[in-house]
């Protein structure tokens, strides 16, 4: 399959590049440089400057393409926050449709649907929940995005999985004692299920439209990683329970 | 028999209940002080912000509003007008703060300019949106009308009445994606408790000179309803905790017309509003 990336370049895009490069071809693409050693380990695939706030240059990449991988993400600056997260998804959904392109992954945080509404209170919480983003630019402004992809699977014949990720680690830094958020997954893990999502025949999809939360397993039980694992087989590998563990 | 002698009767009230009773009536007391300056700084809407103001719309509404509100305006281009005016691109910035500074409610009729394509249309609803909800937290505006549309509720069934509790189904190609965008930004507000919204989903905004034909459209509007429309929800914005359902309500606002999809019963009965240009039962 030839696989468009957007956003490439940033923390997770390098490990994707790692679990896809083996089964498809890549186009590797982002407003920076790849790191060297990504440019030298993956001189098969393509590279490509792509600012997926350009409309033109996201049509121009998706050329050609079977599959568009969406990782851009800026957090902070108020004006590209929207340009990047929620104009990007429109830019990129509209190549998908002048592209003839059916299999979109989108990215975003946890909460792009689970807000502090849910994530303060609740647990179990699930990714089918209706999106409480908040007010927060970042979430919210992802959850935008999500939006505008959701409007595109209604009148077109498009399947767009959305990874909904919150803190990574290494595998190495899981560690008894060590804490942390209960929404946590090794960069492997989390890279491997763009694989599974590439695998998946979109028939096998509940709907054109799909939200996962890309987690481990983790004890606390405040995010539900069920849908990833029976919807797409997500199977993570690292511990992330050891997390919670006493020191001994 | 009086709650109190029930009590007693019942041999519920030992002392301690007696405090706890006590406690309670001077709870409600309190409750009811705060009630009444909450009433008392609801009924306060005395200045409106009205926003882009180069729209049809934002001059209809301006027209209506300035005999019972002091009427400011804000657009991103300049725009004569008897009301106060100021320039605002609603950015990131203190020209939005200075914008809103000072007003008791806005009516964000979020029309971006007249050559936006589709991007900017959706720019300008959800970030301009966002910039100018921030604005108006910091500057302690508590309410919001936000002039939305209908378009993003026609991708039901067309034998259904589709009203105010339907799924909105915004397409790219309705055109009600970013009105959608919109609404649901403005939703994140009400949610947290932030601003009080109310959002007007309007028929297709018809011209007093349109014609027949367009008019036969069952969703549609005149720009001096929507002024109506506008200036029911202001009256009825400081109640809405109490009144409309708390912090966030909809209504859809159309002509009045007996084939409409989108029915406005609960405009007619929440707001009082009675459109009152064309369209009406024969």
């Amino acid at each position: 399959m030839n696989v468009l990336l957007i956003g490439a370049n940033g923390y997770l895009g390098p490990h994707v590049v790692k679990a896809l490069a083996p089964h498809h071809h890549l186009r590797i693409t982002d407003i920076k440089a790849a790191p060297p050693e990504i440019k030298r380990d993956f001189a098969g695939h393509e590279f490509m400057d792509v600012d997926v706030t350009s409309e033109g240059q996201v049509m121009e990449a998706a050329k050609g393409m079977d599959a568009i991988i969406n990782l851009s993400v800026v957090r902070r600056d108020p004006v590209l926050s929207f340009r990047v997260n929620t104009l990007g998804c429109y830019n990129v959904m509209r190549a998908a449709v002048k592209r003839r392109i059916r299999r979109i992954i989108n990215t975003g945080p946890h909460f792009t649907v689970a807000g502090p509404g849910y994530e303060r209170f609740d647990h179990a919480i699930s990714p089918d929940v209706p999106p409480h983003p908040g007010t927060g630019l970042y979430p919210l402004t992802k959850s935008l995005g999500q939006e505008i992809c959701r409007s595109f699977t209604l009148s077109h014949d498009i399947y767009v999985q959305d990874y909904l990720f919150y803190s990574f680690r290494d595998a190495a830094q899981l560690r008894s004692g060590g804490g942390g958020v209960p929404f946590v997954v090794s960069w492997t893990d989390a890279a491997d299920v763009f694989r599974l999502g590439l695998q998946i025949a979109p028939a096998r999809l509940p709907s054109r439209c799909e939200v996962f939360f890309i987690c481990a397993d983790s004890p606390q039980e405040k995010f539900l990683n069920d849908k990833a694992k029976q919807v797409l087989g997500f199977a993570p590998k690292d511990d992330v329970s050891l997390l919670w563990r006493k020191k001994r | 028999m009086k709650r109190r002698d029930f009590l007693q009767t019942a041999g519920l009230l030992a002392a301690g209940v007696t405090d706890t009773l006590a406690t309670c009536r001077a709870s409600e007391a309190a409750d009811s002080q705060v009630r009444g300056r909450r009433a008392s700084a609801d009924t306060a809407i005395k200045e409106v912000l009205v926003t882009s103001a180069q729209s049809e719309l934002a001059r209809a509404t301006a027209a209506e509003l300035k005999g019972d509100y002091q009427v400011r305006l804000t657009a991103p281009v300049h725009v004569e007008t008897p009301c106060e005016f100021v320039k605002s691109a609603l950015d990131h910035g203190e020209r939005t703060n200075l914008a809103v500074r000072g007003v008791d409610a806005i009516v964000h009729v979020a029309e971006p300019l007249p050559d936006s394509g589709h991007v900017d249309g959706i720019d300008y609803r959800t970030r301009c949106t966002y910039n100018l909800l921030q604005a108006a937290v910091k500057e302690g505006v508590q309410s919001i009308v936000y002039l939305s549309s209908l378009r993003m509720m026609g991708g039901s069934d067309k034998s259904f009445q589709v009203d105010e509790d339907w799924r909105p189904l915004p397409t790219p190609a309705s055109g009600g994606l970013s009105d959608y965008l919109g609404e649901f930004t403005c939703r994140e507000f009400a949610r947290e408790g932030r601003l009080n919204v109310i959002v007007l989903r309007l028929g297709n905004v018809v011209s007093a000179g349109a014609s027949r034909e367009e008019a036969s459209n069952s969703a549609w509007i005149d720009p001096r309803d929507v002024a109506r429309a506008v200036s029911c929800a202001l009256t009825r914005l400081p109640a809405s905790r109490a009144a409309i359902g708390g912090r966030w309500s909809i209504f859809h606002v159309t002509s009045h017309s007996p084939s409409s999809r989108f029915p406005i019963r609960k405009a007619r009965r929440i707001l009082g509003y009675r459109p009152d240009f064309g369209g009406k039962e024969s």
